[in-house]
């Protein structure tokens, strides 16, 4: 007992000793809380001096940027504005849930203000319409026509947004090759955003996830990249798929396959890496994983000297995968993982691995350590272009629950983003494109047609209110934001684009091949990928893309034979007319409702550099998967069964997006490029004369000679129908 | 608390024995490198691993605000309140792990101090010794048996006021010699050092004094029966050098084990 007591004592004592002894010193408990305490004052001490520097020199920086900027918000009509883009809303179902009173606080902020149509881009894809959304002009001023642009020369397809190469100067040492330089990153996306023109003027902006900003330029503000930022491969997206299964079918499109040896309990492999960009021989770099069976649906995945618990269909935390190059180089990703199955297969998907937010192998945020700051603040989060990862579950590695997973993991990362951008913004512009409603009715919208093909041995029932659930999410967001905005605030939610079903592809290279437009080489009845087989020198018009057609220029096109002025007009016209209207040999449905001639819809320096054709298709229709890779084959028509059951790459007028504001919109048609000249005048800021877009706060915006827009009127909520379009 | 105290010297003075005649950097660079490792070690599995990265992180996330609100001063006076509060939940974090590593870290440096805190008399040196008796114990009833090597300077001082002897002695041969106090019977032994080694020394005994006791674990603490209180010698300060700069043990010992700490921290995977 008095032992046991004197212990205690002694444990006291020693306390005492350490913290209350004349000798501050002995307060130090061992290196761990040393460096705790340590690092912990070097911080308070750094900080308190960065702030007292920054709060010394504040007078000096308001005087300079009196003198700079000394217009900013003179005239603006509001000190803040918060646009909330949600991808891919589309009217007639929003307009059902509305009416239904599941969307309140949409009905709410209509109340307020507006609710509309918003005319989309031609065509009507993402990347598109955020360009115009960003920059107010069309296509033909942004330069972004499609995902992908051809190359002149080679009639290969090239990423149309960005550019990323290596440094021309490189020292040669053994088997490296070390570049001299910085890599290449090029934005290709032309004219000037909206908030590089604010931060001119002195506005600050938080511009989160907004397609096409990959790499961010610099300007006035906080961005963070979006649609097209690569993932560590250089993709726009590859997933891995390691599975003992020797039988599998490899995936197709999207993925890559990894069979790998199991050993009783134990399971090996590699997990790919980038190509080895400082080495002559550039090998994809490898890193070595072991999986440890524990149990039938648990694991132990060893990576390096992390160990992570698998659990059957439940999503990791995002996993560090480092790369070594040589030299002590290190290339660092992240990635999750979902345990699919321990037997009798050992199956493991991994998402593609996105760029390290904490350690950007590229540029994606601006400024660069503005990714940094959210990793620091939020924890890791996705940072690929097209983050949810649509292949694997069109693939069949994912099912539905696992895709739906996914979707809203990162979407509640970009929640957190936003929200804490919103709350910095106290002045100026804050921004942010929400993914999750596009993908995820890209991947469910065979749910509401019950005749669509791909429904064909997949689960629908349990799926069918996924889609609908999803928009009073949003609505969710929508209240959550408006709980955070005041009076004064304007406050915009948007989609830059509808939803259709996609029921039936054309490969419209085929029609063109069968119509004598499109020639292969002798002997070549199906293509490789991107027309390998096409004679070019006998080929006169060709689709490429989601929806453009594009004339064999001669002068233009390394092979090209149309003559450039009356035989290119001519031929122009022929298929604008034989190919609008075009009926499904299949359905006897019209396929595509219009060609548009790209010179009468653009109007910006680039447009020459775009198709010479807009494809727009009919409710139903799309360009077919293999049409869309540039495979020739003789099928024209086919069904779409893939879990890809929805898409808005058709007819502009068919597909327009949503438009609700706090302001009442007074424009008859507000389109999306009007929304950039909008701002900038809420901030008192002049739009350049070069923008196509108004002021939709101004009457008298829009008109029936107004090609981007549909004949529909800003609308009450009372007022609304249902747009009696057949889905 | 003796035995205890008897135990961990002797590990200890095994654990110096290599370097017994070496200069006193090297034992206090190796035992502040094992102890660095070994305490790291301890960190990571009694800490919040991910806590911890979690609450660092905070505290840079905050720091890169000040950077990129620099020129909106009401974010920069959010910003330094978000950097104190998750400064204070770091230092939470390391909350326990330092309870954890409390025992060993004291008796860690309490060892060293033994060792580092004073060094032995030199030949020629002198010091004071002092006993504090008993209120029953008369003074002049005290004695001292010095060994060999060991002289007197001057006659004994008796304060009765306080119930303190004290005595002035010089040290003329080496050794680790053991002084007897003696009384009505009853002998208490101190040692003194006069050697030029590293060796554990204790500055003080005592009887009912476990802060005393604790202190100086290379002697047995005095009996609860012994006439005397506290024993007291007075050994001269150590001087510790390193790369020619005169420093305190102390501070040493914390920048080795940090150094060491720091150096194999990400080797080793630990968060601190």
């Amino acid at each position: 007992m008095r032992r046991k007591s004197e212990v205690l004592v002694v444990i006291f004592c020693l306390g005492l000793f350490m913290f209350v002894d004349a000798q501050p010193a002995w307060a130090y408990i061992g290196p761990g809380a040393g460096f705790a305490f340590l690092t912990s004052f070097l911080m308070l001490f750094a900080s308190f001096f960065m702030a007292f520097f920054t709060l010394f020199t504040w007078p000096v920086r308001v005087f300079i940027r009196f003198f700079k900027r000394r217009n900013a918000y003179a005239n603006a009509k509001t000190d803040r504005v918060v646009i909330l883009g949600l991808d891919g809303l589309e009217p007639t179902i929003t307009e059902r849930l509305l009416q239904e009173g599941k969307l309140p606080n949409l009905k709410k902020l209509q109340e307020q203000g507006s609710y509309s149509h918003l005319q989309t881009t031609y065509p009507a894809i993402s990347p598109v319409a955020w360009s115009a959304f960003s920059t107010g002009v069309d296509a033909g001023g942004h330069k972004i026509f499609d995902f992908l642009s051809r190359h002149k020369q080679t009639y290969m397809p090239e990423l149309s947004s960005s550019k990323v190469g290596m440094p021309k100067r490189k020292l040669s040492l053994g088997k490296y090759e070390i570049p001299l330089g910085k890599p290449i990153v090029r934005l290709l996306r032309r004219s000037k955003s909206f908030w590089k023109i604010l931060g001119e003027n002195g506005i600050f902006s938080h511009v989160l996830r907004v397609p096409i900003t990959f790499p961010p330029e610099k300007f006035n503000g906080a961005l963070l990249s979006a649609m097209c930022t690569p993932d560590l491969w250089g993709t726009q997206g590859t997933f891995s798929f390691f599975t003992t299964d020797e039988s599998v079918d490899p995936v197709k499109e999207g993925g890559d396959t990894q069979v790998v040896k199991r050993e009783g309990d134990r399971v090996e492999g590699f997990i790919k890496g980038p190509e080895n960009s400082i080495s002559k021989q550039k090998e994809q770099l490898m890193l070595p994983f072991v999986a440890q069976i524990l149990s039938d649906g648990e694991a132990e995945l060893i990576i390096g000297k992390e160990k992570i618990h698998l659990k059957k269909n439940t999503y990791t935390e995002w996993i560090e995968l480092k790369f070594k190059a040589g030299f002590g180089i290190k290339v660092q990703g992240i990635a999750r993982f979902y345990l699919l199955d321990t037997s009798p297969h050992f199956r493991l998907y991994m998402t593609p691995i996105n760029i390290d937010p904490e350690k950007p192998a590229l540029p994606i945020s601006f400024p660069y350590f503005y990714s940094v700051y959210l990793a620091k603040l939020f924890g890791k989060f996705a940072t690929l272009g097209l983050a949810e990862d649509t292949w694997s579950l069109n693939e069949g590695i994912l099912n539905e629950d696992a895709f739906l997973e996914q979707a809203y993991l990162i979407h509640e990362e970009r929640e957190k983003q936003f929200f804490h951008a919103l709350d910095k913004t106290k002045k100026g512009l804050c921004t942010v494109v929400i993914d999750a409603p596009d993908r995820i009715q890209h991947m469910f919208f065979r749910t509401l047609d019950a005749d669509h093909p791909a429904n064909k041995g997949k689960e629908t029932e349990k799926y069918k209110n996924v889609i609908e659930e999803m928009y009073i999410k949003m609505d969710g967001l929508v209240g959550r934001t408006m709980e955070k905005v005041g009076k004064d605030d304007v406050f915009i939610v948007l989609s830059d684009h509808g939803f259709k079903s996609f029921r039936r592809g054309i490969n419209l290279n085929v029609w063109l091949k069968e119509n004598g437009y499109l020639t292969l080489k002798e002997g070549v009845t199906k293509t490789g990928e991107f027309f390998q087989g096409v004679d070019w020198c006998k080929t006169r018009a060709y689709a490429f893309g989601l929806a453009g057609v594009y004339l064999n220029v001669k002068g233009r096109e390394k092979d090209g034979i149309v003559e450039p002025g009356e035989e290119y007009g001519k031929l122009k016209a022929e298929l604008i007319k034989k190919l609008s209207g075009l009926k499904d040999t299949g359905t006897g449905e019209i396929a595509i409702t219009e060609m548009y001639d790209s010179r009468k819809i653009y109007s910006g320096p680039y447009t020459n550099d775009g198709p010479d054709l807009i494809s727009g298709y009919n409710i139903g229709y799309r360009i077919s998967w293999n049409g869309a890779t540039g495979v020739i084959d003789d099928v024209i028509f086919d069904d779409n069964v893939k879990a890809w059951s929805g898409d808005h790459c058709i007819d502009p007028k068919l597909v327009p997006g949503v438009i609700f504001t706090n302001r009442k919109i007074t424009a008859a048609r507000p389109a999306l490029m009007d929304l950039a000249p909008t701002v900038l005048d809420l901030f008192g800021v002049k739009a350049p004369g070069y923008m196509n877009g108004q002021n939709i706060f101004q009457p008298g915006v829009g008109g029936d000679g107004d090609s981007r827009v549909v004949p529909n009127e800003v609308k009450e909520i009372e007022k609304t129908e249902v747009v009696a379009i057949d889905e | 608390m003796d035995i205890i105290n008897a135990v961990l010297t002797a590990f200890f003075n095994l654990i110096f024995m290599p370097f017994k005649h070496l200069d006193p950097v090297w034992p206090m660079l190796a035992i502040s490198f094992v102890t660095g490792i070994l305490m790291l070690f301890v960190f990571k599995a009694t800490s919040d691993q991910k806590g911890i990265k979690r609450a660092k992180n905070l505290v840079k996330g905050h720091f890169l605000a000040i950077r990129l609100y620099k020129d909106d001063i009401s974010l920069m006076f959010d910003t330094m309140k978000n950097i104190l509060l998750s400064n204070l939940l770091y230092m939470k974090q390391s909350l326990r792990p330092m309870l954890f590593l409390l025992i060993p870290m004291g008796i860690v440096l309490i060892q060293i101090g033994a060792r580092y805190e004073h060094r032995p008399l030199r030949i020629g040196e002198s010091t004071v010794l002092s006993l504090k008796l008993n209120d029953d114990v008369q003074l002049d009833q005290v004695r001292l048996d010095l060994p060999e090597g060991l002289s007197l300077e001057i006659p004994p001082v008796r304060v009765d006021a306080k119930k303190e002897i004290s005595w002035r002695i010089k040290a003329n041969v080496s050794g680790v010699f053991t002084l007897a106090f003696k009384y009505h019977g009853q002998v208490v032994d101190k040692q003194l050092a006069v050697i030029d080694e590293l060796v554990p020394l204790s500055a003080e005994i005592a009887g009912n004094n476990l802060g005393v006791t604790v202190m100086n674990p290379n002697e047995h603490s005095l009996t609860e029966a012994s006439f005397v209180s506290l024993v007291s010698v007075v050994y001269p300060a150590r001087e510790f050098e390193f790369l020619g700069m005169e420093t305190h043990w102390l501070v040493a010992f914390f920048v080795f084990s940090m150094v060491a700490a720091f150096s194999f921290k990400g080797v080793l995977g630990v968060e601190v």
